[in-house]
């Protein structure tokens, strides 16, 4: 099991929180998040593209065809406000999850049966 | 390359993706340049990270793709939103526009909607039994004097042979004609109509019955326990859906008769016009048990399977013809037709129902044609609109779609009320033709009429829409936005399209006046025939004798029928008073042959054959029928006295030409020969439009047998219905449970057997008239627009000093024009199409001169009628102020 396989449940949600900082097209989401991440989390392609046209679909990110930093033709995704709601609601979710999980792979007790 | 085009019609969701992953690809190259790679390896570096992205790619493109159909669809709901809200406020806006155009729409669709569902009740829809085709009629045919064979009516001796031999059929039944029975309830007596059926007609229409059963094998036999079976009408309105009814008795013609069973309202037998009360078992008289001669039954069949008819009636005809050789006396010349049913029920209305379908059908195509006009006319008042529309990106085919909601919509409007108006016409149809049309009962809205009204409403929606859709679309947007909007060519263009709208409307709308002007003709033709009776003078009404009364003929006449005839006579006003069996036009096919003492006739089809009728002293003078030669029937002749007869002169003229009948005797009938005593005028039988039979009036004393129903007529220079009371007490006294009915004077008898033309003529005429005021209508809209289009033209000519009538008489002439542009087309249709009612008129052709001359001159006279408004309009325009206006 790679590092990559444990990113698609919160993919979406990352996804948002990269958009919180401003419109992006696809490649520059995923280079930013294998930047902050160190290089742990580098996104698949086949997993980001077709998370965002789910993400447009479900209305939580619009797109917009724009002009690229390197003057190519691009698809610049951009937060909604649904998109942020979904954000906000479960980000706080998702962190408790990601700590329980921490808390049983890191535990040295025996639990008591 | 070429997928750029198809970005016309919506995004392209192939490209776009293949965009943003060749957008990444090259960012991830550029990134392994930087890293220090060469060229080419980035290049495949970055590909082969990429993988192989054709799976994902194709999620790409299926989310892609279902999104761009999720906006195509909110697209196409907006746009549908978009044009119900621009119907929504073209109704606010010009209610009265909507308001003409449904209803309009809503009497041609109405027209259409009731005309259907008549002919599909009693045309379309089968027989109310178990697998109608198979079912027939078989008749005995014979010969008559001049040729061809006619249809009549079956004796059971035949009957039976029948059965015995046919092979074509799986089952074959025989069935008497309805008849008035007496109810004797502890009230009073009451009448109802009865059919005696034989045991297997129940079977073989195969219709269950609600409750009980019917009339089984066996009780037809003259031992067997009288039964009946009620239909659920009579269950209904006489006996007062009583839940106890089955297992009852009722007394009926002095009898009694258990009720076994209860027929659905559905259930009608024999289908045709006319109440069918009760069915009982069908007893026939010894005499008509033996006597191959008498033919008084009806015998339906049902054809095994696969059986034609004409296999059947081929095999039929073998037999008849044996049996004729085995009786020459009674069957010369006699043999069968086999008809089917459905053909025996609606035969007859048949081609006038498809002739009234059509006239509804011209009705609608001149309401879609004042409706486009309309329609037309506020296009054109909008051409400004919907050019700016066009220049500004609306495509053509958006434009035609939005009439075509406009259309749409009030089309269905209309139709919603035109549904409204045949529903509540139906009954009105139901009632008045009850007497009339087969099956009157069931005439109703079924899933068809609604089926066949919902399309039409949509045909015609989309119909009269296009129409003004294309002359706009067409238009030029230069000329329309440049000018002020009036004289544009696409003005001028429309102006020609609604005038030939108008002509046509004019030309269909001559076409149904001249039908209805031609049944009229033959209606006052018809009602001005000789009838030979003082009909204004006589009064009729029926007797129907309770059966057990009274033990035999004799006792009837001696205790009821005389003392009767003679109170009634004492009642003040009463000038006659007379008996008969059956009333001229109204019922006949009591007959038989016959002979003449010293002639002898080769062949069967020379035998005389002549129509029975029972007449008591009185009845000629009641009538006012004046004798011609030698006598009325008279008191003398009584039971006591030699055998007399009466003829009339349709049978002196064919069987006595050139001699004086009085003196003679006719023979075969009866015991003895009977003299010829006196002939009467003759009175036609059954129709108006039939020449009078030959008729033989015997004394009702001198026959041995009960007559069951008489008609009583009685002559008087009063008003006839006056006397109703005052008779009605007199007969009372003799018998005071004596029931009488169908109480009327002669004229309402003549009037009803012309009944069935009086509906056709009605309906037919209330189509010409709505047609006429349609087309007048459009025709008046068109000249009214046309004189404000030309205010200015106008205003220059009478600035310039053209008289005031001149002005006007152009307008009229504008008017008269199109009333004789349609004249030319409608009166050669006219010709062509009323070809369809030749078999309808009476005493007038198609080609009637004096009704097309009429029409042309009423439509003339209405058309310059109606041009005239417009045309003193005109004349009040101040020259000086349309100048200014410019």
């Amino acid at each position: 099991m790679s590092a990559t396989d444990l990113i698609n449940a919160p993919l979406h949600l990352m996804i948002l929180k990269t958009l919180t900082w401003g419109p992006m097209h696809g490649y520059a989401i995923a280079r930013w998040i294998r930047q902050v991440t160190g290089d742990v989390l580098q996104i698949e392609e086949g997993s980001l593209y077709p998370a965002l046209h789910r993400m447009e679909q479900r209305g939580w990110v619009v797109a917009d065809w724009g002009v690229s930093e390197n003057n190519r033709r691009a698809k610049f995704y951009q937060l909604t406000p649904e998109g942020r709601q979904h954000l906000r609601g479960e980000t706080p979710n998702w962190l408790r999850f990601a700590k329980a999980v921490g808390t049983v792979l890191e535990t040295n007790e025996q639990p008591a049966l | 390359m070429w997928r750029r085009y198809l970005r016309f019609w919506g995004p392209d969701v192939r490209r776009d993706v293949d965009d943003e992953l060749a957008l990444h690809i090259e960012m991830l190259v550029e990134e392994n340049i930087a890293a220090g790679m060469s060229a080419d390896a980035a290049r495949a570096a970055a590909e082969r990270r990429f993988g192989d992205y054709t799976a994902f790619e194709h999620e790409c493109l299926h989310i892609g793709e279902e999104r761009e159909r999720m906006i195509r669809r909110a697209e196409r709901f907006s746009a549908l939103g978009q044009d119900m809200k621009h119907v929504a406020r073209t109704v606010v806006k010009s209610p009265g526009f909507a308001l003409t155009t449904i209803f309009v729409l809503a009497l041609g669709l109405g027209a259409n909607a009731a005309i259907f569902s008549v002919v599909n009740s009693v045309v379309l829809r089968p027989l109310g039994y178990a697998e109608p085709d198979r079912l027939v009629q078989v008749y005995e045919t014979f010969p008559m004097s001049g040729g061809g064979s006619g249809s009549g009516s079956v004796s059971i001796p035949n009957y039976e042979d029948w059965r015995a031999e046919a092979r074509s059929f799986e089952a074959l039944a025989i069935s008497g004609y309805p008849q008035s029975v007496t109810l004797q309830t502890g009230e009073g007596t009451e009448r109802l109509t009865a059919v005696p059926v034989g045991s297997g007609i129940f079977p073989m229409l195969g219709v269950e019955p609600l409750v009980g059963r019917y009339i089984a094998e066996g009780e037809d036999a003259a031992a067997a326990e009288p039964v009946v079976v009620l239909s659920e009408q009579a269950w209904r309105a006489r006996f007062g859906a009583d839940p106890g009814i089955v297992g009852s008795t009722l007394t009926l013609d002095g009898q009694a008769h258990t009720v076994v069973g209860l027929m659905p309202a559905e259930f009608r037998f024999p289908a045709g016009a006319g109440p069918r009360d009760i069915w009982i078992p069908l007893r026939a008289s010894e005499q008509q048990r033996q006597n191959r001669g008498s033919h008084g039954f009806m015998v339906l069949g049902r054809l095994a399977p696969g059986v034609a008819p004409e296999a059947a009636e081929t095999e039929m005809r073998g037999i008849a013809a044996r049996i004729a050789e085995a009786y020459p006396d009674q069957q010369e010349g006699r043999s069968v037709e086999i008809v089917p049913l459905h053909e025996v029920v609606v035969g007859r209305v048949q081609p006038m129902m498809m002739v009234l379908l059509g006239a509804a059908g011209l009705l609608l195509l001149i309401a879609c044609a004042n409706a486009a006009s309309l329609l037309l006319a506020r296009a054109m008042a909008r051409r400004r609109e919907v050019a700016i529309r066009t220049a500004l990106g609306a495509s053509r085919g958006r434009v035609v779609r939005q009439f075509l909601a406009e259309s749409l919509t009030l089309a269905g409007l209309g139709g919603a009320l035109g549904l409204f108006l045949a529903w509540a016409s139906l009954r009105w149809i139901s009632t008045a033709a009850g007497p009339l049309l087969p099956r009157a009962s069931e005439i109703s809205v079924d899933l068809r009429v609604l089926g066949f009204l919902l399309g039409i409403t949509l045909l015609t929606g989309a119909l009269y829409g296009m129409i003004p859709a294309l002359q706009t679309a067409r238009s030029d947007l230069q000329a329309e936005l440049r000018e002020g909007g009036r004289q544009g060519s696409g003005g001028r263009r429309a102006s020609t399209f609604r005038s030939t709208l108008v002509v046509t409307q004019i030309a269909l709308s001559i076409v149904l006046l001249i039908g209805a002007g031609l049944l009229m003709r033959t209606f006052v033709a018809l009602m001005a025939t000789e009838t030979g009776i003082a009909t204004d003078r006589v009064l009729t009404m029926k007797l129907a004798l309770p059966g057990g009364e009274y033990e035999d003929a004799a006792a009837t006449a001696d205790r009821f029928y005389v003392p009767m005839l003679e109170r009634v006579r004492a009642v003040p006003g009463v000038s006659q008073a007379g008996l008969i069996n059956l009333l001229p036009l109204e019922e006949w096919g009591f007959n038989g042959n016959f002979g003449i003492a010293g002639k002898t006739y080769q062949s069967a089809a020379e035998q005389p054959f002549a129509e029975i009728r029972l007449a008591s002293p009185g009845y000629f003078e009641a009538m006012g029928i004046p004798i011609l030669r030698g006598r009325a029937l008279s008191p003398q002749d009584d039971r006591d006295s030699p055998p007399v007869v009466v003829i009339n002169e349709a049978l002196a003229e064919r069987y006595f030409p050139g001699e004086d009948p009085v003196g003679q005797h006719i023979t075969d009938f009866g015991p003895e020969p009977i003299e010829i005593v006196g002939v009467a005028a003759a009175v036609r039988q059954g129709r108006l439009t039939d020449q009078p039979m030959p008729e033989l009036y015997f004394p009702f004393m001198q026959v041995p047998w009960v007559i069951p129903e008489m008609s009583l007529v009685v002559g008087t220079s009063l008003e006839p219905m006056s006397l109703a009371g005052p008779i009605r007490s007199a007969i009372r006294e003799i018998d005071p449970q004596q029931p009488i009915f169908d109480v009327r004077p002669m004229s309402a008898v003549v009037a009803e057997s012309v009944s069935d033309r009086r509906l056709y003529l009605w309906l037919l005429g209330v189509f010409a008239a709505v047609a006429l005021a349609l087309a007048i209508t459009g025709m008046y809209g068109l000249i009214a627009y046309s004189v404000a289009q030309r205010t200015r033209e106008f205003g220059i000519r009478l600035a310039l000093g053209a008289g005031r009538e001149r002005v006007s008489g152009m307008v009229v002439r504008q008017g008269a024009k199109l009333a004789l542009a349609g004249l030319a087309v409608g009166i050669p249709a006219a010709y062509f199409l009323t070809r369809v009612l030749a078999s309808l008129l009476y005493g007038v052709g198609t080609g009637d001169l004096v009704t097309y001359a009429a029409v042309a001159g009423i439509l003339l006279a209405v058309a310059i009628a109606a041009s005239w408004v417009p045309a003193s309009r005109a004349t009040r325009v101040d020259p000086i102020v349309t100048l200014r206006a410019e």
